[in-house]
């Protein structure tokens, strides 16, 4: 009798196990959410204007790391490096004006990461592998050129990013478009679907006839572009850049990639879920800073939370 | 007293049985085949003999004594051994260490010499002697693995050893090996069970044959007491009934032709031609070739050669862009790993090959491509309330219409390539798809399938090909030749 | 080939000198291992190190671990291995470089550490560290903070601070020191300590959010960062959250250290109070000239420690050039 009581909709979409992590998962959205509404100052403006921007950079990121873990890539250990290395070059081409600059910082974390991508469609190699001969690379390429000194800015023009529009600071609006972007191209580009069946089954997609190369090495091209975007706007906002400043990135992007759901074996996930992991994170550090934790369990209690929430999706999946 | 007897053993999975009522005795000193189509239970029986399966009815006896066969370490106490065909070998290790490894006989303080003496004298006893212990199993061809693989069984003084299949993908030379070996275990009062699909095998190294079909046991016979063609009735030996369309045969122009195919290892000088609006069958077991051919014209094979052309136009091999290009549509004999996308939903398989005309400049026109999915779900059979579920959630036959539906529209017909269209499809479904194949042939296309089934063979080839060990044994139209003639030509056309 | 014109050379130098061939810098092979040379700071350093070792006579190998202690574990063994005269040590983790030391020292090869001493229970493995004293480092930071919030007629305040990898030991000795500062100043209550992991972005978002929560309770008076690009996190978070900044807008006091561009201009526009001096290029040139002087014959004490400087507005231009490394 309980059954009848569920729209229908519900019922049939769904078998039990999944409907039980559904509910799993709304309980603990809900915690989490009353966990941070009451904690003092969360719900102000200040501390949402910080917290936008904190989640910018790193989002950004992990918005182009969503499309290697949907093409079944898992991530790119070099994306870090390709954000510190792109906002280098993005300071160093500052002379030629800020367009010029911020293009040739684009083209540089495409070329970088796209030749990953067909590295790894093409050849089939590890993607892990590629990805991190390609940061040793970049490491040592960067320590070569600038000898591992600070750069700082060549040209004048980085206000313009310290501006606010509708009171929401630039970078978190480059943040939002990326996202939008990356959405708008999974959803209704003919690559987009290319990527969910590469990611869902290579071998199937290659029996379909589509091209893994090219939907492998577009999916890196849009994620270095997103690594470059975070490391024009690190750059932009701190005026000086060095190769440290993306340390870590790939792993906290994947973190969100995972918290937003899309899984980690690709062909499902969103931006849209990636942008939902990103401020689940986010929401969970800053709570935890705001309540006064101590770092140790900061760290600690981020950690559990991320893998809880992680498991929760694979919990949801199997059946 | 027999060593092992199986004892009116039942297995269910849900309510279909794959065993009913199975009996069967085997004694020292006995090689068994044990013969059957696909599907007829016989790899259910070895599973249950090793103890993977528990039966629901029915019990295996062990010297006369039933036993409670809980694994296939247990199993192995108990004497009882599967021979895997390949994988079972640590490939780093050394044929010595191989042989021991895993044996809980062997103490922790051992004298390494007695091991190697007594993995030598194994060794030598299935004809081994040239073979040194030290040598790894890497460089091992799969014909001497299975060897050692039984070497090892014997020194764990197995007394039943389970072969399946295992001349499948070997040469003359290696399969004469495997019967010395096989006639030395005999002589050393072993029992064997040999299955197989080769009937020319059963007769030439088995004392015994047991027949298995849909589950029943058809009959054990001594192989001196019969012949193949009594055999041969015994495996398939029911009507073809209603399950195959009726249509008129009729030769149409030649449109798929292939000269001098080579895949390498096994198909090599390969030629066929196949026509438009017929069904061209190649039939074949696992290991002959058909599957690879079609492959290879799929542009699945990177290392195929040869010539082919569509409609006189040649076509490039080893790309499925190209292979595409030329109209060439391909249906996949792994269904689940490469046919369909099991974790997509069932309206994105079926648009997978579509995108293309339903995208301008690189967006898609979603409405279009909506409507197709409704429209080939309707096509194929596939409830249209089941778009958004995924694939998984399918039934095999519906999943394999799936993979018919994504090749269904565009402007010209073009050639048809499908791979063991009917495994793991339950009889409803098959007559469907069987439906959905003459469709095709009705709309112009030009069908190639490859196919192990040989009912299915005959049901629904204008043309059959069979094949064995990558070479066309022979070429019949429909109504040339019967299941015998077939059977004979692929499973040992030397002695037919 | 180098390595026979090096040992070439090597003879050559040793025939006049007579025996004394040891005792001289000339020919030694010096291997430099860094935890990352991607660190403007670490790769200040070594390359410095590099040309000036270089040039005294002495072969620098530079090799870099990417942070990976295993990696580095791995670059020591080898470099006993191929029996280095020397090597110069910025470890990755003091635990995973213990084993490796140990061999060194049965080797008797001598080991210099640079940029992170050790803890003194381990001073046996190590011959000489080489570098800045975290403590005083710690020390000017709190001094200036003091200063700044009294140029602010604020005796009492609530001040943060926002450090570097919290596991490291240099971080530790820094706050140890920060902290004894503070104790004797009874009204400056250090009410939170976070994790800017080095980093200008975390720094920022560490900020912020410290911001929000000391918002209702009066507010932070005082920032303490461990370098100066945390302190440029630290000085966006305080200009975003529209909050005072600087002693002339009796806003926060913001106090780096590590000196880099960075605050050197954040110093002179007001927008931070002061930092302290760990110039790289100094540093090495000083290891350059004491490694040399010990392969002269000289001893090494188990600290080598060059001076540290508090810099302010009043001192900055002396110290802007040596600052922007």
């Amino acid at each position: 009798m309980t059954e009848l009581t569920f729209p229908a909709v519900l019922r049939r979409g769904l078998p039990r196990a999944r409907y039980i992590a559904l509910a799993v998962r709304l309980a603990a959205a809900a915690a989490i959410a009353i966990y941070a509404l009451t904690t003092p100052g969360f719900l102000t403006l200040l501390s949402a204007n910080a917290l936008f921007t904190a989640i910018s950079f790193v989002g950004c990121v992990a918005v182009g790391m969503t499309f290697i873990t949907l093409t079944g890539n898992i991530m790119s250990l070099a994306i870090g490096a390709t954000v510190s290395a792109s906002a280098l070059i993005f300071l160093a081409c500052l002379s030629l004006g800020i367009l010029p600059a911020i293009l040739v910082a684009l083209l540089f974390g495409v070329v970088i990461t796209g030749a990953q991508g067909f590295l790894v469609g093409h050849l089939r190699a590890n993607p892990i592998l590629v990805s991190v001969a390609a940061l040793s690379l970049l490491l040592g390429g960067a320590a070569f050129v600038t000898g591992g000194h600070h750069i700082y800015p060549s040209g004048a023009g980085l206000e313009i990013f310290k501006d606010r529009f509708a009171g929401i600071p630039i970078d978190a609006w480059c943040f939002f478009t990326t996202v939008a972007v990356g959405q708008f191209i999974l959803s209704w580009t003919r690559i987009g679907r290319l990527m969910t069946m590469v990611g869902s089954n290579v071998r199937a997609a290659t029996a379909a006839g589509v091209s893994t190369t090219a939907t492998v090495t577009a999916a890196y091209v849009i994620a270095g572009a997103c690594a470059s975007i975070s490391g024009i706007l690190l750059a932009a906002r701190y005026g000086s850049g060095d190769m440290e400043i993306g340390v870590g990135y790939d792993y906290t992007a994947i973190a969100a990639v995972l918290v937003g759901g899309t899984g980690i074996a690709g062909g499902s996930g969103s931006t849209l879920r990636t942008l939902v992991g990103v401020i689940v994170i986010s929401v969970i550090e800053v709570v935890l800073l705001l309540r006064g934790f101590s770092e140790q369990l900061q760290y600690l209690i981020t950690g559990l939370l991320v893998l809880c929430v992680i498991m929760l999706h694979t919990l949801g999946e199997r059946r | 007293m027999p060593v092992l007897a199986i004892d009116g053993v039942t297995k269910r999975f849900g309510p279909n049985a794959v065993l009913k009522d199975v009996s069967l005795a085997l004694d020292a000193h006995e090689v068994r085949a044990v013969c059957g189509e696909n599907g007829a239970g016989k790899s259910t029986l070895v599973k249950v003999i090793t103890g993977l399966y528990a039966p629901d009815e029915g019990a295996v006896c062990v010297d006369g004594t039933p036993v409670v066969i809980t694994s296939p370490q247990h199993a192995q106490e108990l004497g009882i051994a599967l021979v895997a065909q390949e994988l079972s070998l640590a490939p780093a290790l050394s044929v010595l260490d191989n042989i021991w490894l895993g044996n809980r006989k062997v103490p922790l303080l051992h004298r390494r010499q007695e091991l190697r003496a007594r993995a030598r004298a194994a060794l030598d006893k299935l004809g081994l002697n040239d073979l040194a212990l030290d040598t790894p199993a890497s460089a091992l061809s799969i014909g001497r693995r299975q060897l050692v693989e039984i070497a090892r069984m014997l020194t764990r003084d197995a007394r039943v050893f389970i072969l399946d299949e295992p001349t499948a993908t070997l040469s003359d030379v290696e399969i004469e090996r495997i019967f010395a070996a096989l006639r030395a275990l005999k002589a050393e009062g072993k029992s064997v069970i040999y299955i197989t699909h080769r009937l020319g095998e059963v007769f030439e190294i088995c004392d015994s044959v047991s027949v298995l079909r849909n589950g029943d046991l058809v009959g054990t016979r001594r192989t001196n007491e019969i012949d193949r063609g009594t055999l041969m009735q015994m495996m398939l030996g029911r009507s073809l009934g209603e399950m195959y369309p009726a249509w008129e045969s009729s030769p149409g122009d030649p449109m798929l032709m292939v000269k001098d195919l080579h895949v390498p290892p096994l198909v090599r000088g390969f030629d066929l031609t196949a026509e438009r609006g017929t069904v061209t069958c190649l039939a074949g077991q696992v290991g002959s070739g058909a599957i690879t051919v079609l492959r290879a014209l799929a542009g699945l094979t990177p290392g195929a050669s040869g010539e082919a052309s569509i409609s006189g136009k040649p076509m490039r091999l080893r790309t499925v862009a190209r292979a595409q290009a030329a109209d060439v549509k391909f249906i996949s004999e792994d269904r689940a790993g490469e046919g369909i996308f099991l974790r997509l939903t069932v309206g994105q398989n079926l648009i997978a090959t579509k995108l293309k005309d339903h995208t301008a400049f690189g967006l898609l026109a979603r409405r279009g491509l909506r409507a197709t999915a409704a429209s080939l779900a309707a096509a194929v059979g596939v409830d249209r309330k089941r778009l958004h579920s995924p694939a998984d959630e399918l039934s095999g036959g519906n999943q394999q219409k799936l993979a018919f539906g994504r090749w269904i529209g565009g402007d010209r017909p073009g050639v048809l390539l499908m791979n063991e269209p009917t495994r793991g499809v339950d009889v409803g479904a098959r007559a469907e798809i069987y439906r959905l194949i003459r469709q095709f042939c009705d709309r112009g296309y030009c069908v190639v399938m490859a196919s192990s089934d040989i009912e299915e063979v005959l049901g629904m080839a204008d043309v059959v090909v069979s094949m064995y060990r990558g070479r066309q044994v022979a070429r019949y139209r429909r109504g040339e030749t019967d299941m015998q003639r077939i059977l004979a030509d692929i499973t040992h056309p030397a002695a037919a | 080939m180098r390595r026979m014109i090096g040992l070439l050379a090597l003879l050559l130098l040793a025939l006049p000198a007579g025996g004394r061939a040891e005792a001289s810098p000339q020919g030694k092979r010096i291997l430099v291992l860094a935890t990352s040379n991607s660190n403007p700071y670490i790769g200040a350093w070594t390359s410095t190190f590099a040309r000036l070792a270089t040039a005294a006579g002495m072969q620098v190998t530079n090799l870099s671990a990417n942070y990976d202690a295993a990696v580095q574990s791995q670059q020591l063994d080898d470099g006993l291995a191929q029996k280095y005269d020397m090597i110069v040590l910025c470890y990755v983790n003091d635990q995973a470089v213990v084993p490796a030391l140990t061999r060194a020292k049965a080797a008797g090869i001598p080991i210099i550490l640079f940029a992170t001493p050790m803890e003194k229970e381990r001073e046996d493995l190590w011959t000489s560290y080489i570098g800045t004293e975290n403590a005083d480092l710690g020390r000017l930071a709190g001094e200036e903070l003091v200063k700044g919030l009294a140029a602010e007629g604020k005796t009492s305040a609530k001040v943060v601070a926002v450090t570097g990898s919290t596991q490291q030991i240099n971080v530790k000795a820094r706050m140890d020191a920060f902290k004894a500062v503070l104790a004797q100043h009874p009204g400056i209550a250090l009410v939170d300590t976070e994790d800017g992991k080095w980093n200008t972005a975390v720094s920022e978002k560490v900020t912020g959010q410290l911001l929000v929560r000391f918002s209702g309770q009066g507010g932070i008076d005082g920032i303490f960062d461990m370098a100066d690009n945390q302190a440029t996190g630290s000085i966006n978070a305080v200009e975003s959250a529209g909050v005072p900044l600087g002693v002339a807008n009796k806003g926060i006091v913001v106090v780096g250290s590590n000196c880099m561009k960075d605050g050197i201009v954040h110093i002179r526009s007001g927008e931070q109070y002061g930092t302290a001096t760990q110039i790289p290029t100094e540093e090495a040139t000083f290891a350059a000239k004491r490694v040399t002087a010990y392969f002269n014959g000289d001893k090494l004490k188990k600290y080598e420690i060059i001076p540290v400087y508090g810099i302010t507005k009043d001192n900055v231009d002396q110290f802007a050039a040596g600052c922007s490394y």
